[in-house]
């Protein structure tokens, strides 16, 4: 079941991916990008070495991640129901519902098919697209930008699990929430379940991801203006699915928003920055000699 | 909805109250900072997420909308299965928990549940903190006595309970299944919910291999029968180690299971010789008398006398505490003295597991494990995960992958295939009806249903919940089965605690709780209210369930009335500041 929905989504974001590149990227830019790939992978290579880690990063969080945080981290469920209540106050100050109750109340079953699609497909397509698309471009600097967001998502991300111990409004609110994906779709939970654990909630990962991709869309609008307006539509309804899925809290997306404008920040500090094995060894010696200079 | 607006009106109330507290006139402001102030009483409702247990979850919030209302702080604490118990049976760390009791056939049970001596042990003795030296005697006496003397007894402690409520009795949930019968038949009703259940299933095709489903990963990564955080009710753990003795469902007398015979003594209290079965463990040794000599030194105290206070086993307890002493009398052969003249009630100090003592004699050591406060007594016996599981059980262990399947396969040396089943009915043993038993963890109770529909499994290994139900029924290939088990939901109350400590708090909390709309709406109607633990003849006919508690819900339809909780609050001694409950601790 796993297999077979991995490959299922594999494929269809393979040809949603083919699409978008020939009609956004366009077939001058990928005959340039069959020329030069030698320089251009060269160029990229120091940035995929970032993965490494990070993917040593990913595996100690899912084997020992959980058991972990739940020796260290602190338990804010409650406290994301309590806050969650509170926030469509203005518009309902008489009976104040809780923002994933108020968003499921208006489920159909074709906006439950495609929040579902968007929260599966559309992320993977929109995360992966911004790869391939500055891929093509003549200058390194947004594919280094995309990079090192993505991976202080992440990294961020995976601190803040390991600290916040929380389950997804699915969890808790039983007799008002629907986990309408884990209802309605159930293919997709093999794949979720394996990629995820259910009390990686604050921040919502899916919506810093989502957020950095369509912020960085509109940092290349002068590249890829047709981008920018696809991105930005793929993201709100990635961020409106976690909530209408039942996965997140609204609270989870606040703060996931915040961390995806944060991770695009940390991207352009760090676009011109080489992260080579001699860089890594200056800037150690850097700080070496700033702490022996104050212990003078 | 009740619940945010309420959560708002604490807001402004304590606005307010802040308001008023600064415009105290300046001459009293010693008097009145002199005495300490008074803060809402907030309460934490430990449980587990809806994945693990959505009925749970659902009496969470029903409890804690309606102490919402009735102006009490209350949060609900959602943790995973294994924390969850860990915080409440071995470090005590709770309020109030809504959780399942694993097996309750036996008023003894509730000696275990409810004896004050054992409120500082780890696990289901007394996890409430619970003492009262009437109720202590109560629990002493049924034990002295039996027929008619012994529901007199018993009835008395269920009243007692529920003039005290150290835990407040729910109701029972009706034990869900589906299973596939095109490769299996003879499903018990309800699935498989006991290890006998397993002996029950016969081959309906070619098939060797029994596939179940899993709905969590506990059992891949641990398989030790004393670690009582990592067990629901030990089905599994039930399969790989095998009692002196077992009671199906649906069977009067106990069955010899690993004893061969029991001879009976007509002292007072009673003794018994048991002569045990030739079987081996899983590893090839013998299973010897001296095994089971040591399984009940070690369960009463798994340090072996390392520590000043014993370390009984977390579970079980009350089956233990039955066997006075245990005399090795030949390789097969040993004599027990109960602390019981009661014959039926001796035969449950029979049903604990035996542990092998080559692999357990030497887990009696101090245990130096994170997650459990260190400086509490605990043994490696309590967290040693047991992989490798070396039972005398009917299956053994093959192979497993953390968090995602294991397999166990059929033991041929096992006596019951060998034609040494006397005394066992001809349904549990004869031919072996699988080979192999594959659990595999599904990510949850629909994709369960949607693995079974495809053909890839047989049944889940554990129920299912009501909510499933339609979807069960819609689908081809599968049909759905039910029984009624022996463990109810119950709101546990750490009387430790203020004011939890007060019985008249507990009673007034025990009318937060309606019954009725529990089982409609959490269990679906697939269940039944209840006010007692124990079920049939255990039943005071004044007890039995006629719609209404005898300390009734406070309000209607699931629903609180404000002013009759509040009512009942202050009648109790509690004070209200505006529309909450205030205390001078806070606590």
């Amino acid at each position: 079941m796993f297999l077979s929905t991995a490959a299922q989504v594999a494929g269809i974001v393979s040809v949603f991916l083919v699409v978008a590149t020939v009609t956004i990227v366009g077939p001058d830019r990928l005959r340039e990008t069959r020329r030069t790939y030698r320089e251009r992978l060269a160029a990229a290579a120091p940035y995929v070495g970032l993965l490494v880690p990070l993917l040593v990063v990913n595996k100690l969080a899912r084997d020992i991640g959980p058991e972990l945080s739940w020796l260290v981290g602190i338990r804010i469920t409650g406290w994301l129901q309590t806050i969650d209540g509170l926030l469509l106050w203005p518009l309902y100050p008489e009976a104040t519902p809780q923002v994933v109750v108020w968003l499921q109340s208006m489920a159909t079953p074709a906006v439950t098919a495609y929040f579902s699609s968007v929260y599966v497909y559309g992320y993977v397509f929109l995360l992966v697209f911004p790869i391939i698309a500055y891929m093509s471009l003549s200058y390194p600097e947004p594919f280094r930008r995309t990079a090192i967001a993505y991976g202080a998502n992440y990294l961020i991300g995976v601190v803040c699990y390991l600290v916040f111990i929380a389950y997804g409004p699915r969890n808790l609110l039983v007799e008002q929430v629907e986990g309408l994906l884990f209802t309605q779709h159930t293919q997709y939970q093999f794949v979720t379940a394996a990629v995820n654990n259910e009390t990686n909630v604050f921040p919502s990962l899916h919506t810093s991801m989502a957020v950095t991709a369509a912020l960085l869309a509109w940092s290349t609008r002068d590249e890829y203006p047709l981008w920018v307006p696809i991105a930005t539509l793929l993201a709100v309804s990635v961020i409106v699915s976690t909530m209408y899925l039942g996965i997140h809290w609204a609270t989870d997306v606040i703060f996931g928003i915040g961390l995806g404008w944060l991770s695009v920040v940390i991207g352009y500090r760090f676009e011109d920055w080489q992260p080579t094995l001699t860089g890594v060894k200056l800037r150690l010696t850097g700080i070496r000699n700033a702490i022996r200079s104050r212990q003078r | 909805m009740a619940a945010e607006s309420v959560t708002r009106r604490r807001f402004l109330a304590t606005t307010a109250g802040a308001l008023v507290t600064t415009s105290g006139c300046v001459g009293g402001v010693q008097n009145l900072a002199g005495r300490s102030r008074t803060a809402q009483l907030s309460l934490r409702i430990s449980t587990v997420p809806a994945s693990e247990d959505p009925y749970a979850v659902w009496i969470a919030n029903h409890l804690a909308d309606n102490l919402e209302a009735s102006g009490v702080d209350t949060i609900v604490d959602p943790m995973s299965y294994d924390v969850f118990l860990r915080e409440v049976l071995i470090n005590h760390e709770f309020d109030i928990y809504i959780g399942r009791y694993p097996r309750l056939r036996d008023p003894d049970e509730l000696r275990s549940m409810l004896y004050s001596a054992y409120s500082e042990e780890q696990g289901w003795q007394n996890p409430f903190g619970f003492s009262d030296p009437g109720t202590d005697e109560l629990l002493d006496e049924q034990r002295a006595v039996s027929g008619d003397d012994r529901i007199d007894i018993t009835n008395e402690i269920q009243q007692q309970i529920l003039n005290e409520q150290p835990f407040v009795v729910l109701g029972v949930a009706d034990r869900i299944s589906a299973v596939r019968t095109d490769r299996f038949s003879g499903w018990p009703d309800g699935g498989l919910d006991n290890p006998t259940d397993y002996l029950l299933l016969d081959r309906a095709g070619e098939e060797t291999t029994l596939e179940l489903l899993l709905q969590n990963g506990r059992i891949t990564e641990n398989r030790n029968p004393l670690a009582v955080e990592y067990r629901d009710r030990g089905t599994l753990v039930g399969l790989l180690y095998e009692p002196l003795v077992r009671t199906p469902d649906g069977v009067d007398e106990p069955l010899p299971w690993l004893a061969r015979d029991i001879a009976w003594e007509e002292s007072e209290p009673t003794a018994a010789t048991v002569r045990l079965r030739e079987t081996p463990w899983h590893d090839g040794r013998s299973v010897t008398a001296d095994d089971v000599a040591f399984t009940y030194e070690f369960l009463a105290d798994t340090s072996l006398g390392e520590y000043d206070t014993a370390v009984p086993t977390p579970w079980r307890r009350s089956h233990v505490s039955l066997v006075e002493s245990v005399t090795v009398e030949a390789n097969d052969r040993l004599r027990i003295e109960f602390t019981t003249p009661n014959r039926s009630l001796a035969y449950r100090g029979l049903s604990v597991p035996i542990l092998p003592e080559h692999i357990w004699r030497e887990r009696s050591d101090a245990a130096d494990l994170a997650g459990v406060d260190l400086s509490s007594r605990t043994t490696s016996a309590l967290v040693d995960p047991n992989e490798a599981a070396v039972g005398s059980g009917f299956l053994q262990f093959d192979a497993a992958v953390p968090k995602e399947s294991v397999s166990l396969t059929v033991f041929p040396e096992h006596f019951l295939w060998n034609g040494d089943a006397n005394g066992i009915p001809a349904r549990f043993g004869g031919t072996q009806p699988f080979d192999r038993v594959e659990f595999t963890v599904v990510p949850s109770q629909d994709a369960a249903v949607e693995v079974l529909a495809e053909g890839d499994a047989d049944a889940p290994a554990d129920r299912l919940q009501a909510s499933i139900v339609p979807r069960i029924i819609d689908t081809e290939g599968i049909s759905m089965t039910r029984r009624v088990p022996s463990s109810f939901y119950h709101v546990g109350c750490n009387c430790r605690r203020a004011p939890l400590t007060d019985p008249r708090f507990r009673q007034v909390l025990a009318q937060h709780l309606d019954r009725s709309a529990i089982v409609d709406e959490a269990f679906d109607g697939h269940g039944t209210p209840s006010e007692v633990p124990l079920r049939g003849k255990w039943v005071p006919k004044e007890l039995e369930w006629n719609g209404t508690a005898s300390r009734p819900f406070l309000g209607s339809d699931g629903d609180v009335a404000v002013e009759r909780t509040q009512d009942a609050f202050r009648s109790a001694g509690y004070q209200y500041d505006g529309d909450q409950l205030v205390r001078r601790s806070g606590q």
